[in-house]
């Protein structure tokens, strides 16, 4: 048995390397598609969002001037633009001639309402096409909002204690800080390499149980089943062959990530295991397929596109939410347990964080490849 | 030559196979001695190939036994393989493999060691003729270089029994010419040969015995002089003929020396014993009966004629 | 012509005779529009983890609830909140002293601290969250500054201070969208969704088909066919006709059933199929053209789905396009996907009709020709060499 399936498995990785489908769809396809995700989805990570907004001061008073120039202080900060427009500007059209964001409006009036007891209103006129843009817009224009109305506070009650307080003596006097229980994890870069690595093992594992139904197809399956070989080599075979070059071509992945990125995964050990694991659930997955579909085209077809879609449900592409119905779908992918096994390991003090996922990998193989193993077994015959 | 010793090489013994609602092999049996080459001659439908099928250990009989130089054959087992090559219809041949690659992986399977693997690849390329071309790759053979392959591989672990499997469809005449010789050659050195075909003129020229298969069983089998004396001396009269010939064909049924009437293509065919004697009246029906003759053409009985008359259908379609 | 239509209606059916084919080209795109759409759906207000008590603590909840951006999970302690974040029960959350109130009306910064998980809209609710406790600590902060200045009691100064603050209303600020509407109704909803995933996986599938033009060059059925009494044209065309009625019912599909069962809006219906026929020409012609360049099958499986989501990608079918820089946006409109979400878009949000897409059909009208233009004349050069 051993010996058959040596002999099947040297003959099918020379098949593999001889017609170059498996550098270009195993290796070459996830490094292009892993550059081009990390240009589109990439800036978005470091928060350079790009927003471009306007400030229109209708009121001209000391307190809009105030508020205008707290706006216009961002411009050139981060992806921010800001342009103070004339005080008589048409904010819908210059949205609409300019493509701006967001316009902020200061009516005439407000210096007068803040300093009174009336109700002071701002408007923020959106571009209806950039509705995350300006969602950023309201939220600088809060920011300077709860600034006025402290320095209106601290004006009006210190006058009336007889104080003299100067406008700006107060800022925010609370200390924000951030921190990250889950750790830093993995960079944008990083993330995206692991995603589109992970998504593409799915294809290259194709390369082993899909050839079973094409050897049917092209007669030479009738060999081998005529050989002295036991029939189970051939199916083992097959698998082997998808395992190997699954795993060969995940870890040329994050190898040239390490070397080309300077990604950091942590400790190698944890990563691998969790790429073995993460190529058996594969191979077995796609092994079912082969398993159900009529011919190798279709089975082709059928496990691109159950590939791209785990791998949106996992979260190869962007980060899926944790909560509800999207957190419990991606927590029944292997994507979800590969990605997240990577993003706890560079902050995990010892490799034997990974061990959750890795469990739940190996269940999914079983759970898969039982019934995969029973269907290719129907398939051999001539 | 043809040692025939006493233990057949393979021995069949009331093989049933059914798909569904069809009978496919419907109780056949057949023995093939040492040296013997035995053909299974049939249209195509007949059972020819999924009789093979068992007999190499593919498909697994409903009933009946396998036996192959003593060992009984099954599916499950790998257990008496080595002594079977088969060659199948399709070509069995991995493309991206040079021809020395395919012959190597194939020995490696039979489980033979390397030295020895690596003499007999080179003695069989020698032997098909491909030594100069062992190092391209098969998808760069011509239609003929990879029959010829197909035909060593089977070749390679010098087994007992030999399948072809319908081997010259679709071959150029110079190639099948040459497969045709091989086989001769093999069974001259005491190969057993199990050859499945619809070509009659192979079966005559190559086989030692034959079997007729129609609709999944064994019609009748024997050597060719056996087969062509059952039906009598009768010679074959093929007349090409259009127009009416209903009542033409009553009148010559009813003659005298006229054994059977049928029909092939555009012609009649006509089994009769010394049929160029009766020429003048079979004409004389047709004509009367307003049609038009074409050729006409005399010969001497053969397995065609043995198949129409068994069958009333004849072998080519 | 009849015989264009004998090979197109011979594709569309040989795609539908594997019934893994019909699962996935019929249910998957629904149940991935589904997924998504629920994901980045509008309606969906995420839990905040909140530990802390005291005065501070309860004004910034009920302030944080009364935003409608998130609801309030009240927390225990510190520990507890860190681990839920971890374990991504919570998206964020902040950890307030509970003695915040006292120390700002002392006069002193108060430590406020945030946890963030690794979900997207973290960085959203880090926003909120702190506007929520800013505002909220306007007025003890003041009363705080004010008091260290001031010789009077503590008391009398949080008094004065408090009235005062009454009596001052707070800045409205009103939102609007340029053109009248409501901002609330145009976010990134199923209807994006269902235009980005609609764009990328018609593309895709046609690009599959693909691999079904060289089987049928493998196993010599094109080659059959050219020795019929058909001209090279016909099947080239035929060929073509083929791969446009697959992404043209696939298209049409999810259009029909995302709209029935999700109300999505495409907008104008004449203007809608206007663009599908078009992009659907698109599709075919790149199917083609792979098809008609690639060796073997499973070299095209690799260059189609690189293609296929390398330009979905690019083209904005995955990330809304109005979320890339401008640079990005010049690349995404060298792709067809950008130009048919554009017109999608034009469609949808602004209610547009087919003649406000003309110029978006025109540039997909032109990927057309120059693909199909390029494939054909492949075609016509491989077809007979195989």
């Amino acid at each position: 048995m051993i010996h058959a399936v040596a002999t099947l498995v040297r003959k099918d990785l020379r098949e593999r390397f001889r017609d170059k489908s498996f550098f270009l769809l195993g290796i070459l396809t996830p490094l292009v598609l892993a550059f081009i995700l990390d240009l589109v989805f990439g800036d978005l990570g470091e928060g350079e969002l790009e927003v471009r907004m306007g400030v229109v001061d209708a009121d001209q008073s000391d307190v809009s001037s105030q508020l205008g120039e707290g706006l216009v202080a961002l411009d050139g900060q981060g992806g921010f633009e800001v342009t103070m427009l004339g005080a008589d500007a048409d904010a819908d059209a210059v949205i609409d001639d300019d493509g701006l964001d967001a316009v902020v409006v200061i009516p005439d009036g407000f210096g007068a309402a803040v300093n009174s007891t009336d109700t002071p209103s701002l408007d923020v006129v959106e571009n209806p096409d950039r509705p995350v843009q300006a969602g950023v817009v309201e939220s600088v224009v809060d920011g300077l909002v709860a600034d006025i109305e402290r320095s209106r506070l601290l004006a009006g009650a210190g006058e009336q204690l007889d104080l003299t307080v100067p406008a700006d003596s107060l800022a925010s006097v609370l200390e924000v800080r951030r921190e990250h229980p889950g750790g830093e994890g993995l960079d944008v870069g990083a993330r995206m390499f692991a995603g589109m690595a992970v998504m593409f093992v799915f294809f290259t594992v194709q390369f082993g149980v899909t050839t079973l139904l094409s050897e049917k197809e092209s007669g030479t399956l009738t060999r081998l089943l005529a050989a002295p070989i036991p029939r189970d080599s051939v199916m083992i075979a097959k698998g082997a062959v998808s395992y190997v070059l699954g795993v060969l071509a995940t870890m040329i992945l994050m190898v040239a990530a390490s070397v080309l990125l300077g990604a950091s995964w942590g400790s190698w050990i944890g990563a691998t295991l969790l790429v073995l694991s993460a190529v058996l659930t594969a191979v077995a997955l796609m092994a079912v397929v082969a398993g159900l579909a009529k011919t190798a085209e279709g089975a082709g077809a059928a496990q691109a596109i159950i590939a791209v879609g785990l791998a949106m449900l996992g979260g190869s592409w962007f980060p899926v939410g944790e909560d509800g119905l999207i957190g419990m779908l991606a927590r029944l992918t292997p994507h979800y347990w590969f990605l997240s096994g990577l993003e706890d390991l560079p902050d995990a003090a010892s490799w034997t964080v990974v061990g959750t996922p890795v469990l739940a990998m190996l269940i999914i193989a079983v759970v898969a490849g039982v019934p995969a193993a029973i269907l290719l077994r129907r398939r051999l015959t001539p | 030559m043809s040692t025939t010793s006493s233990e057949p090489i393979a021995e069949v013994s009331g093989l049933h196979k059914r798909f569904g609602a069809v009978h496919a092999v419907n109780d056949v049996s057949l023995r093939i001695g040492a040296g013997e080459t035995y053909g299974l001659l049939g249209p195509n439908g007949a059972g020819k190939t999924t009789t093979i099928s068992m007999l190499a250990g593919l498909l697994e009989p409903d009933e009946g036994t396998v036996v192959v130089a003593g060992t009984p054959i099954r599916p499950r087992s790998t257990k008496g393989r080595e002594a079977i090559g088969l060659v199948p219809q399709d070509l069995a041949i991995y493309p991206d493999l040079s021809g020395e690659e395919n012959l190597s992986f194939f020995a490696a399977l039979y489980g033979m060691p390397n030295r020895e693997a690596s003499q007999r690849v080179t003695e069989i390329l020698d032997v098909i003729g491909l030594t100069d071309r062992r190092k391209d790759r098969t998808s760069k053979y011509s239609g003929g270089m990879k029959r010829r392959l197909n035909i060593g591989i089977g070749l390679l672990h010098s087994p007992r029994l030999l399948i072809l499997d319908e081997p010259t469809v679709g071959v150029d005449p110079q190639s099948r010419n040459a497969i045709l010789e091989s086989v001769e050659a093999l069974s001259g050195e005491g190969m057993a040969v199990l050859y499945t075909t619809h070509y009659m003129e192979e079966a005559e020229r190559l086989c030692d015995r034959i079997g007729i298969i129609d609709d999944g069983t064994v019609i009748a089998e024997g050597t060719t002089a056996e087969l062509t004396a059952s039906i009598g001396e009768q010679e074959r009269v093929r007349i090409e003929v259009n127009g009416q010939v209903e009542d033409a064909v009553e009148h010559i049924r009813a003659m005298d020396g006229i054994a059977d009437v049928g029909a092939d293509d555009h012609a009649l065919v006509i089994l009769a014993s010394d049929g160029s004697h009766h020429l003048p009246a079979i004409i004389g029906h047709l004509t009367d009966g307003g049609a038009q003759i074409g050729s006409i053409d005399v010969t001497r009985p053969d397995l065609e004629a043995v198949f129409l008359h068994l069958t009333g259908k004849a072998l080519r379609e | 012509m009849r015989r264009i239509f004998t090979i197109a209606r011979f594709n569309l059916v040989r795609m539908f005779r594997e019934r893994a084919n019909l699962f996935f080209v019929l249910v998957f795109p629904i149940l991935i529009i589904a997924v998504l759409g629920t994901q980045f759906g509008d309606d969906q207000t995420s839990e905040v983890g909140v530990s802390g008590s005291g005065d501070l603590v309860e004004r910034g909840v009920e302030r944080l609830e009364g935003t409608g951006a998130a609801d309030v999970r009240r927390v225990e302690s510190a520990e507890e909140l860190r681990e839920l974040i971890d374990d991504g029960s919570l998206p964020a959350g902040v950890v307030v002293p509970g003695d915040a109130e006292e120390l700002l009306r002392d006069g002193e910064a108060v430590p406020l601290t945030l946890y963030l998980g690794d979900g997207d809209n973290a960085a959203q609710l880090e926003g909120v969250i702190t506007r929520a406790f800013e505002a909220e600590a306007v007025v003890p902060g003041v009363i705080g500054h004010l008091t260290s200045q001031s010789d009077l009691p503590a008391d009398e100064v949080a008094d004065v201070v408090t009235r005062t603050a009454s009596a001052l209303p707070a800045i409205e600020v009103h939102r609007v969208l340029a053109g009248g509407g409501d901002p609330d109704d145009t976010g990134y909803g199923i209807d994006q969704v269902a235009v980005g995933m609609l764009v990328l996986l018609t593309f895709l599938n046609a690009l599959t088909g693909a691999a079904a033009l060289i089987q049928s060059r493998k196993h010599g059925v094109s080659r059959r066919m050219v020795a019929t009494p058909t001209s090279m044209r016909t099947i080239v065309i035929g060929e073509g006709a083929g791969r446009w009625s697959v992404g043209m019912f696939q298209a049409v599909y999810i259009m029909l059933v995302t709209a029935v069962l999700f109300g999505v809006t495409w907008g104008d219906p004449v203007g809608a199929v206007a663009i599908l026929a078009v992009f659907a020409a698109v599709a075919a012609g790149a199917a083609m053209l792979v098809g008609a360049v690639m060796q073997n099958d499973e070299q095209a499986a690799g260059i189609t789905v690189m293609v296929g989501l390398g330009l979905g990608a690019l083209g904005g079918a995955m990330l809304p396009l109005e979320l890339f820089g401008s640079t990005m946006n010049t690349v995404a409109h060298f792709t067809p996907h950008a130009w048919a979400i554009d017109a999608f878009t034009e469609l949808g949000r602004h209610g547009g009709t087919v003649m406000d897409i003309l110029p978006e059909l025109g540039v997909l009208g032109a990927f057309a020709v120059v693909l199909v233009g390029l494939a054909a004349w492949r075609l016509r050069v491989t077809l007979t060499r195989v």
